[in-house]
């Protein structure tokens, strides 16, 4: 039994309900936010617990690695959560508008019967394999399982019944069902692939904050962030106003706002195109659970740097490419890298920029360093060899 | 600026959140205790030259 197990305060907490039942609900907003951090964390640490104990190995949990497959359907985190689906989680892991019937229909085929009860459709695995308790919605569409509740014996554990399930997907093909896509299965491929050769660095020329640049056509500058650093979005501003970048790639932005942006920076004061670009484009850094914290905008969404830094491309024509992966779920999972999901970040920064400069790219120094051959550089020079990069390295370190 | 009305709009979702968690935890407590249960269950009935790995023997 592993250490995390024995340590977790669910061994010391003798009824955990009466410990929920005791906390009295915060009357602000900021307390709601903090009472909702401090339970996310339990639930995460239990969620931990719970395959830890049920697999009697290390959770696979957000570490993804390099080792990890790359999979179509990322059944490896719902199989994570499958004890525990609610409706928060659901949107993660689950896809939409699937009808309980198709699903009836389909796992028919495999002699799959089920009831409806009170609390959701059971489904009978054949030869007493297990159950599973699907959830519907009120339009009678699937909204989260459980294997848990239903396979309570120690002949038959919960692990039992989703690996039989689980057999049945495979074998039916209908992950799709169950499990939604993963957006970005064939950038994870790439980095698989890389990964697979010997990781050779593209060269970097580095320069340093205050010296003059110079760029060619074929150049990319880097300015590796430290997130919520102003001196970093100075210096990116000078860049800009200094004429000698044709287009900016940022990470704070979903390469889906990407024309969007290009309306945000180019279309007419007040045309229905800016004014739509500029709704899209504040609602995003409003909602996008972290990058509007990293400075104080006084409340002012306008006057925030991750917009001003816009402004500023407006004013001198310089386009701007939104370089981050489109689903706010698979940047969760990225989690602090390095790990599949981080490097294949950088895969689909690398798809983002444009084919020739100069232009300049403003992202997590992470993404440029922490892994000679699979930083974005590295994928964009193995697609266009012409590139050339040089990096701004800021002192004492990135 | 948010409006009295739209504060307690955030409130009251904010709330459901808090006890969609609850829920939640209570349910993962509760599993992560059966599980325990079981294994203990299972370990005391089995020999022990095989019962060295639950993942083993049930998967």
């Amino acid at each position: 039994m592993n250490d995390t197990v024995e340590s977790h305060p669910a061994e010391t907490a003798e009824n955990v309900t009466d410990h929920l039942k005791d906390q009295e609900l915060p009357t602000t907003i900021e307390g709601c936010e903090a009472l909702i951090g401090q339970y996310g964390m339990e639930l995460y640490n239990l969620q931990r617990c719970l395959i830890t104990e049920t697999y009697e190995k290390p959770v696979p949990s957000f570490e993804y690695n390099l080792s990890t497959s790359p999979t179509e359907y990322n059944y490896d985190f719902v199989i994570m959560l499958s004890y525990i689906v609610s409706a928060e989680h659901a949107d993660m892991f689950i896809p939409k508008n699937i009808k309980i019937q198709q699903i009836i229909e389909a796992l028919a085929v495999s002699n799959v019967t089920y009831k409806k009860t009170d609390e959701g459709y059971v489904f009978s695995l054949p030869d007493n394999g297990g159950e599973i308790l699907i959830f519907s919605n009120e339009n009678d569409e699937l909204c989260g399982y459980d294997f848990a509740s239903l396979n309570n014996t120690p002949e038959r554990p919960p692990s039992i019944a989703l690996k039989n399930f689980l057999t049945i997907v495979q074998k039916l093909n209908i992950y799709q069902l169950f499990f939604k896509q993963n957006p970005y299965f064939e950038a994870e491929k790439e980095v698989a692939n890389a990964a697979k050769q010997p990781l050779t660095p593209i060269p970097v020329s580095v320069i340093k904050p205050d010296e003059n640049v110079e760029l060619t056509t074929n150049d990319i500058l880097i300015i590796p962030d430290r997130h919520g650093d102003q001196e970093k979005i100075n210096r990116l501003t000078e860049i800009i106003e200094s004429g000698k970048v044709k287009w900016l790639g940022i990470e704070m932005y979903p390469h889906t706002l990407k024309k969007q942006m290009q309306d945000y920076v180019h279309a007419p004061n007040g045309s229905v195109a800016f004014e739509e670009a500029k709704k899209a484009i504040y609602e995003h850094l409003i909602s996008s659970h972290g990058w509007r914290e990293k400075f104080d905008d006084g409340g002012d969404i306008s006057a925030h740097p991750y917009i001003k830094i816009l402004d500023v491309c407006r004013k001198h024509n310089v386009d701007v490419y939104p370089l981050d992966t489109s689903d706010l779920d698979y940047f969760k999972i990225s989690g602090m890298g390095p790990n599949l999901p981080f490097f294949t970040r950088n895969v689909v920064w690398s798809q983002q920029i444009p084919p020739n400069g100069p232009g300049v790219i403003f992202g997590g120094s992470a993404h440029f360093i922490e892994s000679p051959g699979l930083n974005v550089q590295d994928f964009i020079g193995r697609r266009d060899s012409s590139r050339t990069f040089k990096i701004m390295d800021f002192p004492p370190h990135l | 600026m948010k409006t009295s009305d739209d504060k307690k709009t955030e409130l009251k979702r904010l709330i459901e959140i808090i006890n969609l968690l609850k829920h939640d935890i209570d349910r993962a407590n509760q599993s992560l205790k059966f599980i325990r249960r079981s294994k203990m269950e299972f370990q005391k009935k089995s020999d022990s030259k095989n019962a060295d790995s639950f993942l083993e023997a049930n998967i």
